[in-house]
């Protein structure tokens, strides 16, 4: 017995080990009585709980106000609308994540994000980050997890396209991700050399701050791929997308209203 | 039976919604009277269920989940956001500008909480001290014995985090019994070494 932990026992007992796993326990329970029994008690504590928790709700009636009438009045002809089909919504939100993808990279070549990358040139950012269409991009690349997550009660699409809207989803958050990194190596390079007039150092330090933050991004990339992955058309998934771009949207909107003023 | 009704109401026969509603209507008291813990929130909420499953019966689809699946899908969610309602009850605009703002730390909620000191029921409200995610996942595997591939979905969660959520949500209620809680279940002959 002293080979299982409790915690094996416990996914034993509720049917939650894998068969291998079973199959390893029910061969060491035929030969140790010791570990038979605690199973035996296991089993019987979870059947007392159960028991009693059955019985407990089965005790309750519903009040003989709830009946069909109370409804009734509420109720109105079923019909199929095309633009209530899953599936066409989901196709209609894969839309959206594809025109938010779009405008991001639009935004970058505006920008011309690439090339100054590697040619690190100093130009304050007001005047060379046009940020309005980063902004339009997350708003569409908001919509399709927002509508996902916060659906009552949601409901899972087609999961061909749930993986390929997460996908997008991943894609175009990691582009905003990027277009980011762009916005702060650019601040940081025009707040050094607004304040010290030193080119050299401005541009070293955009250097290293290009670099930590490419490390902070591939990081992220990889944790929300292994994340998104994990808990793929859940709930938790299209909520943590919403959060993320929500983020990314106040800062380019933010940076939109200050460039205007 | 059921998917004739289903049928049938999907067609307009307002009998067959009725012997739906009929069917299902104890039993989703029952469950969300279990979440949410009052009977009155309980019931305004197993009417919205039934409301906007009949009024969606085209959105439900059984390749994807029996019908009682997706109807627990409904309850579950709808009694998230009435736990979610009562929880921005709590923030007081007045506290917010007199005294600033002031969360509860106990997640039981005070109407839910009075209704508890009410009750003779020592095991609901033991029940009552698991937080809502330990809650549901107790009574869909235990009193609604669903599947575990079932839970996820109604939970909107991973398979391997509904299990999670069972494991935990028996330990805690065994620890709530056997701490001397709770007289009522006598598990001291079962209680671990």
């Amino acid at each position: 017995m002293k080979r299982y932990r409790t915690y094996d026992l416990a996914g034993y007992v509720l049917g939650t080990v894998d068969e291998e796993q079973k199959k390893a326990i029910d061969s060491s329970a035929n030969r140790d009585p010791e570990l038979a029994n605690e199973i035996k008690r296991m089993q019987r504590e979870k059947g007392h709980l159960k028991d009693h928790l059955n019985q407990k709700i089965q005790a309750i009636q519903k009040p003989a106000s709830m009946d069909f009438r109370s409804i009734q009045p509420r109720l109105h002809q079923p019909s199929r609308s095309w633009i209530k089909n899953k599936n066409i919504q989901a196709v209609l939100r894969l839309g959206a994540a594809l025109v938010g993808i779009i405008l991001i990279i639009l935004g970058m070549h505006q920008v011309s994000i690439f090339p100054r990358m590697i040619q690190p040139a100093i130009q304050p950012v007001a005047s060379a980050t046009p940020m309005i269409l980063p902004f339009l991009s997350t708003l569409f690349l908001l919509l399709p997890p927002v509508l996902s997550a916060y659906e009552t009660p949601y409901t899972p699409h087609s999961s061909l396209l749930v993986v390929l809207l997460t996908l997008m989803l991943w894609l175009g958050q990691g582009l905003v991700w990027l277009f980011t990194v762009y916005v702060i190596q650019e601040g940081v390079t025009a707040g050094v050399f607004l304040l010290s007039s030193n080119l050299d150092l401005a541009i070293l330090l955009k250097t290293i701050s290009v670099f930590i933050l490419a490390l902070v991004w591939l990081t992220l990339m990889i944790l929300s791929g292994e994340y998104h992955f994990r808990n793929l058309g859940q709930a938790d998934s299209w909520k943590s997308f919403s959060r993320a771009l929500l983020i990314s949207g106040i800062v380019f909107a933010v940076i939109t209203l200050m460039l205007q003023l | 039976m059921i998917e004739v009704w289903i049928e049938r109401w999907r067609e307009g026969d307002q009998t067959a919604a009725a012997q739906l509603y009929d069917h299902f209507a104890t039993e989703i008291f029952r469950l969300t009277v279990t979440i949410l813990g009052n009977r009155q929130d309980a019931e305004e909420v197993s009417l919205d269920v039934f409301v906007y499953a009949l009024n969606h019966i085209h959105d439900f689809d059984p390749h994807r989940a029996s019908f009682r699946t997706w109807l627990h899908l409904i309850a579950v969610s709808r009694s998230r956001d009435r736990l979610r309602e009562h929880t921005f009850d709590q923030i007081s605009l007045y506290r917010l500008f007199e005294k600033g703002i002031q969360f509860k730390s106990n997640s039981v909620l005070p109407e839910v909480k009075s209704v508890m000191e009410e009750k003779e029921d020592e095991f609901h409200n033991l029940l009552q001290q698991l937080s809502p995610k330990l809650r549901e996942a107790l009574i869909l595997r235990f009193w609604a014995e669903h599947t575990y591939k079932d839970m996820a979905i109604i939970l909107g969660c991973p398979v391997p985090t509904a299990q999670s959520r069972v494991r935990l949500g028996l330990e805690r209620l065994r620890e709530l019994v056997i701490n001397g809680q709770n007289s009522m279940l006598d598990l001291r002959e079962m209680r671990l070494e």
